[in-house]
């Protein structure tokens, strides 16, 4: 049912653009007041597709995969199909049409669903450590290798295994011999 | 002793990527303690529209349900007592999300509901919400600030002791069972 109210809403909307051009500034302005005006029950107005420019459709993907989708897991709100990456993903289609920028936007979902949200996680406090730790432990790992090599080389190269008594071995060859004529 | 320090180490990191992982779902919600945000929704029983600034200087249960949810319905009647019981004078809202109309109204009328109810029609409120799944329910004050959240199917004796908090106006602890929430990744039968 919502998918159909979708289409047709799209379709009213395309229709609508089809008419003479407009500047693109007046084409934006003017498509919100047609969306606002449709003599309609169909409550969802605000789930009409977004018509961005260029510079703004590079803009809405980029916080689009700079945003987690939160009900899935490691995928961003521009990979993931589902429905609240959709909800989330015209929610940033329509602020940037608004005009708000990439950090006002990543604050707005900040503040709703915390840092978590943010898939490369700030540069500041605690979270610096989400940051420093592969360096650290890629460190910590060539120093372990380091100090285990020069351990090696300092030690003297392991003895030969010893050998059995002469006299023992040679008796036990004689005998088998003997016993193979 | 190096070998200890080793095994501290490996621990510690072992420990913050559980710590990492525990939290992809969480029971806090930054709106806690902040102003509830605004929205208006069309209703289901009346051909009417419910604006949540309306309510303000009433405390308000404001709850996200679907009707394809199944913990959805164990707290259905939980609600419906609760309003019973608490209403006007604690006022009992129900958002559906991701759901069809059709559905949504066998729901509502199988269970008996009459508090308000309505959609969130281009799931606009979920997002402002920062909803992960349904059912998730908020506690807004009089004075339209989030108190508290519960995630999961509310048991009277939680929604009790939540409208106990709301009417104190205090912020209370989170609360709920995130393995029975339903997240908004799929649409529902």
């Amino acid at each position: 049912m919502r998918r159909w109210r979708i289409a047709i809403l799209a379709a009213l909307v395309s229709g609508l653009s089809a008419q003479p051009a407009p500047s693109q500034d007046e084409g934006q302005a003017d498509l919100g007041n047609k969306a606002a005006a449709m003599p309609t029950d169909l409550e969802d107005v605000d789930s009409l597709p977004v018509v961005l420019t260029p510079e703004q459709e590079e803009l809405a993907a980029e916080i689009e995969s700079m945003l987690k989708c939160p009900v899935c897991r490691s995928q961003s709100v521009r990979t993931s199909r589902s429905f609240m990456a959709e909800d989330m993903s015209r929610r940033i289609r329509r602020m940037v049409a608004e005009g708000r920028s990439k950090e006002e936007i990543r604050e707005y979902f900040v503040a709703r669903y915390g840092d978590y949200i943010v898939l490369a996680p700030r540069k500041e406090g605690f979270t610096w450590t989400v940051w420093l730790l592969p360096f650290a432990l890629v460190l910590g790992g060539a120093v372990t290798i380091v100090a285990v090599a020069r351990r090696w080389r300092g030690q003297p190269p392991p003895a030969p295994p010893a050998a059995p008594p002469a006299g023992t071995y040679m008796q036990e060859l004689e005998r088998e011999l003997e016993e193979t004529k | 002793m190096k070998r200890f320090l080793v095994v501290m180490i490996l621990a510690g990191v072992v420990g913050m990527f559980a710590w990492a992982l525990s939290r992809e779902q969480t029971l806090a919600s930054p709106l806690v303690g902040k102003p509830a945000p605004a929205f208006s929704m069309p209703l289901y029983a009346a051909d009417s529209t419910l604006d949540l600034e309306t309510l303000r200087g009433t405390p308000v249960v404001l709850n996200f349900w679907a009707s394809w949810c199944l913990s959805c319905r164990d707290e259905a009647r939980v609600l419906e007592a609760g309003w019973d019981r608490y209403g006007p004078e604690v006022a009992f809202v129900g958002i559906a999300v991701n759901d069809e109309e059709g559905p949504a109204e066998d729901f509502i009328r199988r269970y008996g509901k009459t508090y308000h109810l309505g959609s969130d029609v281009d799931g606009s409120v979920a997002v402002d919400y920062g909803l992960y799944g349904v059912p998730e329910t908020f506690f807004i004050g009089r004075d339209g600030r989030i108190l508290s959240r519960h995630i999961g199917p509310l048991t009277a004796a939680d929604l009790d002791r939540r409208i106990a908090e709301l009417e104190a106006g205090a912020v209370g602890e989170a609360s709920g069972d995130p393995s029975r929430v339903q997240p908004l990744s799929i649409e529902g039968p």
